[in-house]
């Protein structure tokens, strides 16, 4: 089941930061936060995470690109943050081979960027964050829901 | 004289070096060199750690071969400990211990930063500290002051991405494959580095920070916009591109050298194999009388000839690791493991 819960047009990426400084807030009850950022590259994505740092009380200049080092780990007094990157995996084998799969039960943030690659394969309900282009600065914006349906419904 | 077996699997590659101490490189021995994945017969990933478990017994004893040294002949066995992938480290140190253990060797834990700091090493037996290291790589692009072996300061570091994703991620988008360092390189030959104008990312105000997230941001956002795109315009957006990426490293570079009153440069990692880099370092060196040192080409990317080094500048310090050192990912530069 998908819902499309938010939606926004960011016009920099200062902007793209405090968006994920917004999410931060706005998942201020969740204990479990799975978010799959979709958009190609140079869209926003390791920037929007910046923000998401920097709502738990993280440096935004700490957080540099897992691309090659897959997950990267920041923690605060406010939580912890996962930032994954499944740019150069093509299996879902792969993330279950390096050990990647044990992070999905862990208490935190985890934002992953190229996370869409593997969609049917997460054990647990997640948010897609969908990155578009619209002008040399401005991106499109927008956050959908996705639960797997009730077998018997 | 001993003989030192190092191992190298912080990432992708999985590779090991017969060390002659002091420095004679007896065999270097890397995965993606020989062809092994014919031997599988089938699909290896290109991420993987279990890849690792899989090549080790083959990459070990083609560099024993090679080196024409027996495994009882061997003095010690250095291996890296991190930063890189906790499963990637881990098949290397098991497979290291478990070795030190069966033949009863000594066992060093190298950090692996450190090592691509030691790389030039390996062909200046004199070459010592103070200088300042440049390490560029798919994953890391730092700028350190050495004051001595083990005594280091961060002076720059990447804020968003490493300078070789960089190369990787343009060289993809502009569809030029892979590795995005050389081909990035051969592409630029018949390019015009001058057609476009790319920042490179806190250029300005003698910043030691680098960003490459808004160049390769620009680079697409340049393709994107042109009608035209033949291949002498992809040639000119490579050429440009990598033009940026020299000028920003050279310019911090000279920055870093000024701060710190060093006179001498040593540079590490896979992007230190570009050309071009070296070249504009060389030449920067010439004019200002300054000491440039480059590994040779097959001790820029990550190998095990290095690590061999590292680990038995150490041990010459009394420095041993035990067999129950744990492989870290997130290993800081300065740090060694416990």
């Amino acid at each position: 089941m998908k819902r499309k819960i938010d939606f926004f047009l960011s016009r920099s990426p200062e902007e793209t930061q405090n968006f994920g400084r917004e999410i931060v807030k706005g998942l201020a009850r969740e204990k479990n936060v799975l978010l799959l950022l979709q958009g190609d590259l140079g869209v926003g994505k390791t920037c929007l995470v910046k923000g998401i740092a920097s709502g738990l009380g993280i440096s935004p200049d700490e957080v540099v690109s897992p691309t090659f080092s897959l997950i990267n780990e920041y923690r605060s007094s406010q939580g912890k943050l996962f930032h994954m990157d499944f740019y150069r995996l093509d299996l879902w084998q792969e993330v279950v081979d390096l050990g990647i799969e044990e992070y999905f039960e862990k208490e935190g943030i985890i934002a992953v960027e190229w996370g869409d690659k593997f969609i049917d394969y997460y054990p647990r309900p997640f948010w897609v964050i969908s990155f578009n282009w619209v002008g040399e600065r401005e991106r499109e914006i927008t956050v959908t829901r996705w639960e797997k349906e009730k077998e018997n419904s | 004289m001993s003989y030192v077996l190092g191992i190298e699997t912080s990432c992708d590659d999985t590779s090991c070096s017969i060390l002659k101490t002091p420095n004679q490189v007896l065999s270097n021995v890397v995965s993606t060199q020989v062809d092994f994945h014919r031997r599988f017969g089938g699909v290896v990933p290109e991420v993987a750690s279990r890849k690792h478990l899989e090549f080790l017994p083959l990459v070990v004893d083609e560099a024993l071969r090679e080196a024409g040294v027996d495994l009882s002949a061997l003095n010690l066995i250095a291996v890296t400990a991190g930063p890189g992938l906790m499963g990637s480290l881990l098949m290397g140190v098991s497979w290291a211990k478990t070795v030190a253990l069966l033949h009863s060797l000594p066992l060093v834990g190298v950090n692996h930063l450190e090592s691509h700091l030691f790389a030039s090493s390996l062909e200046n037996e004199d070459l010592r500290p103070p200088f300042l290291g440049l390490i560029i790589s798919g994953g890391h692009t730092e700028l350190v002051a050495v004051e001595e072996w083990g005594k280091y300061r961060i002076l720059g570091r990447t804020r968003d991405d490493a300078v070789g994703e960089a190369f990787d991620k343009v060289a993809k988008f502009l569809g030029l494959g892979y590795p995005g360092g050389p081909v990035i390189e051969k592409v630029s030959r018949r390019g015009d580095k001058d057609r476009f104008y790319f920042a490179g990312g806190l250029e300005k105000d003698r910043e030691l920070d680098f960003s490459f997230s808004g160049l390769k941001t620009a680079v697409i956002r340049t393709r994107k916009t042109l009608e035209q795109i033949d291949e002498q315009t992809i040639a000119d957006l490579a050429a440009s591109f990598q033009e940026s990426v020299i000028r920003t490293l050279v310019k911090k570079t000279l920055w870093a050298l000024e701060l710190t009153g060093f006179s001498t440069v040593v540079v590490g990692g896979g992007v230190a194999a570009n050309r071009a880099l070296r070249e504009a370092m060389h030449a920067e060196a010439q004019t200002r009388n300054l000491r440039v040192f480059f590994p040779s080409l097959p001790f820029c990317t990550d190998n095990a000839a290095m690590v061999a080094l590292c680990g038995f500048f150490y041990f010459t310090r009394g420095w041993e690791s035990s067999l129950e050192f744990e492989p870290n990912p997130r290993l800081a530069l300065g740090e060694l493991p416990v």
